[in-house]
């Protein structure tokens, strides 16, 4: 029997706004524990939330990247539950009426286009952080109350590959829409599977089971497929597959059921009595639109069409959205598309990874960039040395002309100097030019490294090559 | 009886508290005023209409900006707090 | 010297050259102790706080330097907040209600937190920590809840104002057993940030005074947007000081006669009818108008499903991890269990049961959405009334307070007792709603109950103050009940 995997992805994403979703204490990640909260955080008893505009901006720019219907009316929610992460007894969030409805995605798979259908989009409140240790655990707060919103599919995954091309899209979203890091290893992009299978044909549901708090995408894609063939052995074997929350084992590569209380299901889910429905300013909700920022799509078609690069380059360039907000900045004055694309995914890229370090982190600038490309253009260094430059302005910072200066590398381009030199060589080297006359290639690479020598490598390689072959021509003859 | 006395042990267990049985007579005597309200209300002909969460029906166009202006010392966070360690709340183990 | 002044008596005296304030207050103090013995409703008594806080003081705005007591469910920065609770027993805040900073802006002065019933879920007192208030007017007798420690304070003289938190009736029924003014506001006129909830839907900031002129400066100082609380409104608040009129010609006010109809006691009764006759002396057109009975059979079941929903998931948060009274536990929903068993007195683990059971998703479309659609249909219906009218008219309930020994223990009320109940008609639909002292019977007060239109306080306090002005009972107390 065939199986067809019948999947719906949730996922969470934290926003980086400036304050929480309803509390005026920073958000941030990786700070000393408990230095990033007041008492509203904290859940003290008598505080009341107050919504962060700018986290219901960075919602409609999602709704909207997702083709969204936006519900101007906020309507808010408790879901209510006795967690020891969750300092309030319950969370606020949308369940009755999500900001956003009725999106989609549109992904590729295997060269062909598939529309994934999206159900909601809603927005909540992160919990606390918990540290397990051996025989206790600590909670930190700094993350409690930071905004997230929940992205819900339909259930028209039908792959471990569609899967994952869904999440890398949609975490493209999230970084083009400029509202989150989205970083699944450190938790700002947060995924949970509802995974059930049927026989292909079958038009009926399966039961299915939810595996939580997926971390990576390599792990979606590793859990999906292992819950899948999981639950075809217990159908093929005659058993029933139980709905339940599992979690993903990353050592084993394998999902557990986790054990969960009879009743976590009863959220007693009630308006939230401390917020009223929030009449949104229609004006303000469309020049959000007005001012979307453009989405990797329409970039890497301008990328195709107006610059001239491969579908790849461009398809490569905007899936890092640092490298390709920085190319857009050297590209409004420098008009060496390609080069400049082939610097950032092959030098600066191989940079980045090697120091494992993001472009922000270093010193390069647009500006600089386009100044090294300058001297490539006009041959004044050679690719070498331009690798060589960018890594000196990445880490020191200084401007390349400097560096250039500093090392002696501008190039020897000019033909007299060059032709001057070269025949004081060829003058002093009159074996290699039998060896030359008598077929052997390398007396003219031998010759070149001469050249190098002489000028410290700074002569033009290229016109060098040119020359050295012309004169010894003349010298055969 | 023991019935009822189980459900509301539960519930009671469900609200996270335990409920003994010298609290029990009171609370079944209780729990039967609340079910004729219950019952009393379903009297009550609310055919299409809306619940209403609020006292009256009220919109606000009241965000907040997005501006840090409010942090409290570490101190102050914990100063409630039964059982600290390294500047954090410290609970048995959250069994996963 | 006596210190029992009323808000501008005291402000006039603070301003004189020659009235020694520390001496006022210590005199005050002296009151408080031998007032705490008698009474009992105290939770802290915030002396050294008071003298530091009168010492800022400038007497220039109304309110400067004039002692006051808050209910124990505002947070108070650095003073014990125990919601009269086990749980909170040694809670110690670490910010202010809003209302407190407004006050400390005034130049108040804070003399203590006052009981309550615990975590303001009662209407006697009784379930209060430090155990039951007693009447100033007469020691065996309750003086209702629950914010009975304030009402008790204001009654017996000690301050001129506190405050006190209105759910169903809490400030309304407290004041008329203690023979004070008591008022609570349209819902969202005040914040209520910092206020230790019960059921926020429902929940008033309001207060305590023996006048109804106090009553209107204090209400004027708390009132305003607050950015804390979104449910707090953006309307402006009119001066209600300057703008109280005694003046009601002409006025329409209602007499609710469903609830009026309910009276047994003769003396109430003669007491109520009078009080109609003063009303129409003074010019106002004073009509019946009745509600469907089945829509007033129906209130005190959608409040008792609201409130007790609503308290049961506002009070989740304690559970003894980040504050409040933490037991022992292997595991960490060992410590909340045993915390919330020990932390919660029974009658408020029974409300909690209750509002569990009604929010349950499988119950909640019966019960607790079925409470707030009769919540609207009610709130429909007094919408009407007030098409015709301006103030509502009834009994501040049932008659004058209970003996100690006579209430036997704080079960929800069966559902005929409109009369006792009808006072969360203000809470359901969120009005302004003032309890003025209207007489005596066996020589304990009774008092009626005026609910305006939402936002229309300054109606009511005319009302209250034309009538004041014409009864006995301005500014009275009771020292020696
Ligand atoms: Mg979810
Ligand atoms: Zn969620």
């Amino acid at each position: 029997m065939n199986f067809e995997q019948i999947i719906g992805l949730e996922v969470h994403c934290e926003l980086k706004t400036n304050s929480k979703m309803f509390s005026a204490s920073p958000v941030t990640f990786g700070k000393e524990p408990n230095t990033m909260i007041n008492e509203i955080d904290m859940a003290m008893p008598g505080i009341l939330p107050v919504l962060n505009k700018r986290a219901v901006e960075y919602a409609i720019r999602v709704c909207y990247a997702l083709h969204m219907d936006i519900d101007e009316l906020l309507r808010f929610d408790r879901k209510n539950y006795y967690y020891s992460d969750l300092p309030k007894g319950f969370q606020i969030t949308q369940e009755q009426f999500p900001i956003g409805k009725n999106g989609y995605l549109d992904i590729v798979v295997d060269g062909k286009t598939k529309r994934i259908e999206i159900e909601r989009l809603h927005m909540e409140e992160d919990t606390a952080k918990q540290f397990h240790y051996d025989s206790y655990s600590l909670i930190d707060y700094n993350r409690s109350g930071i905004p997230l919103i929940e992205i819900v599919t339909k259930p028209a995954i039908r792959s471990g590959a569609e899967a994952s091309a869904y999440l890398e899209k949609l975490r493209q979203v999230f970084l083009y829409t400029d509202v989150s890091d989205a970083k699944m290893e450190e938790g700002s992009m947060r995924c949970d599977i509802n995974i059930s299978i049927r026989p292909l044909g079958s038009q009926k549901f399966g039961t299915r089971t939810e595996i939580k708090n997926l971390n990576s995408i390599s792990h979606v894609q590793q859990a999906i497929e292992f819950e899948s063939l999981r639950q075809e052995k217990i159908i093929l074997d005659g058993g029933k597959v139980l709905q339940e929350t599992r979690r993903f084992d990353e050592k084993r590569k394998e999902t557990v059921a986790m054990r969960i209380k009879e009743n976590v299901a009863n959220y007693k889910y009630y308006p939230e009595p401390n917020i009223l429905p929030i009449r949104l300013n229609h004006q303000w909700v469309m020049d959000i639109k007005e001012r979307l920022p453009i989405m990797a799509e329409q970039r890497e078609k301008i990328y195709i069409d107006k610059y001239g690069l491969s579908q790849s380059e461009a398809h490569r360039l905007i899936s890092y959205k640092e490298l390709s907000d920085f190319y857009e900045e050297t590209v409004k004055n420098c008009s060496r598309y390609k080069i400049a694309c082939h610097l950032l995914l092959g030098e600066v890229l191989g940079y980045l990874n090697k120091k494992n370090i993001s472009l922000e982190e270093t010193k390069l600038t647009p500006h600089y960039l386009s100044e090294i490309i300058e001297y490539i253009d006009e041959e004044m260094i050679s690719s070498k040395q331009a690798k060589e430059v960018l890594e000196c302005v990445m880490t020191e910072g200084k401007k390349p002309q400097c560096i250039i200066e500093e090392k002696g590398m501008k190039q020897i381009s000019d033909v007299d100097i060059l032709t001057q030199l070269i025949d004081q060589i060829l003058d002093n080297n009159e074996k290699s030019i039998r060896d030359f006359s008598s077929g052997k290639d390398r007396a003219i690479g031998f010759l070149v490294g001469q050249v190098m020598k002489e000028t410290k490598g700074q002569a033009n390689p290229k016109i060098t090559n040119q020359l050295l072959l012309k004169l010894l021509k003349e010298r055969v003859q | 009886m023991t019935e009822m006395k189980t459900m509301l042990k539960q519930l009671a267990r469900d609200t996270m508290f335990d409920i003994s049985d010298d609290e029990m007579p009171a609370l079944i005597e209780e729990y039967n005023m609340f079910m004729n309200h219950v019952q009393f209300l379903e009297s009550i002909d609310t055919q299409d209409v809306e619940p209403l969460a609020f006292p009256y029906e009220v919109e606000t166009t009241f965000l907040r900006e997005d501006e840090v202006s409010h942090i409290i010392s570490r101190e102050d966070a914990l100063k409630n707090a039964k059982s600290i360690q390294d500047y954090q709340i410290k609970v048995p183990k959250v069994v996963k | 010297m006596m210190i029992q002044y009323s808000i501008e008596e005291l402000h006039q005296l603070l301003q004189l050259n020659d009235f020694d304030s520390k001496m006022y207050y210590d005199e005050l103090f002296q009151e408080a102790e031998f007032q705490q013995k008698k009474l009992n409703a105290f939770v802290t008594i915030t002396k050294e706080k008071a003298y530091k806080d009168l010492k800022k003081a400038d007497f220039i705005s109304l309110l400067s330097g004039i002692p006051y007591v808050l209910k124990d469910n505002y947070n108070t920065k650095g003073i014990r907040t125990t919601a009269s609770s086990l749980m909170l027993e040694d809670y110690i805040p670490i910010y202010n209600a809003h209302v407190v900073d407004l006050l400390n802006q005034q130049g108040s002065c804070l003399i203590g937190k006052s009981s309550m019933d615990e975590l303001a879920m009662g209407g006697t007192n009784q379930s209060a920590l430090t155990g039951i208030v007693y009447n100033p007017w007469d020691r065996t007798r309750i003086a209702g809840g629950s914010s009975g420690g304030s009402a008790a304070l204001v009654a017996s003289g000690v301050v001129p104002f506190a405050l006190g938190s209105d759910t169903g009736d809490s400030i309304r029924k407290p004041a008329g057993y203690c023979g004070v003014v008591g008022f609570k506001p349209t819902w969202g006129r005040i914040s209520r940030y910092g206020l230790i909830p019960y059921a926020s839907s429902l929940d008033h900031v309001g207060a305590f005074t023996r006048n109804v002129r106090d009553m209107a400066i204090v209400i004027e100082t708390l009132a305003g947007h607050d950015e804390k609380d979104m449910t707090s409104s953006i309307r402006e608040v009119p001066h209600y000081l300057e703008n109280l009129n005694d003046n009601i010609k002409g006025l329409k006010i209602g007499v609710l006669k469903s609830i009026s109809d309910e009276i047994i006691d003769i003396e109430v009764k003669e007491n109520f009818d009078s009080i109609i006759c003063k009303l129409q002396g003074l010019g106002a057109v004073v009509e019946d108008i009745t509600m469907p009975s089945n829509l007033m059979k129906a209130i005190l079941p959608t409040y008792t499903i609201i409130a007790n929903a609503e308290a049961t998931s506002n009070h989740a948060c304690l559970d003894g991890i980040k504050y409040g009274n933490r037991q022992d536990g292997e595991t960490i929903d060992e410590i909340i269990l045993h915390s919330r068993t020990h932390g919660f007195s029974h009658y408020i683990k029974r409300r909690f049961i209750l509002g569990n059971l009604a929010l349950a998703t499988e119950n909640q479309e019966r019960m607790f959405k079925k409470a707030q659609k009769v919540r609207r249909l009610i709130v429909e219906e007094l919408n009407r009334i007030y098409e015709d009218y301006d103030v509502i008219l009834t009994p501040n309930g049932r008659g004058i307070a209970p003996k100690v020994n006579e209430i036997v223990n704080n079960y929800l009320y069966d559902d005929h007792v409109i009369l006792e109940s009808h006072l969360c008609l203000a809470n359901l639909a969120g009005l302004p709603a003032l309890s003025l002292p209207s007489g005596f019977v066996d020589g304990m007060p009774i008092s009626v109950h005026l609910m305006g239109r939402i936002f229309e306080e300054q109606t009511v306090f005319n009302v209250a103050y034309a009538l004041e002005n014409i009864l006995d009972f301005k500014n009275q107390y009771s020292r020696e009940g």
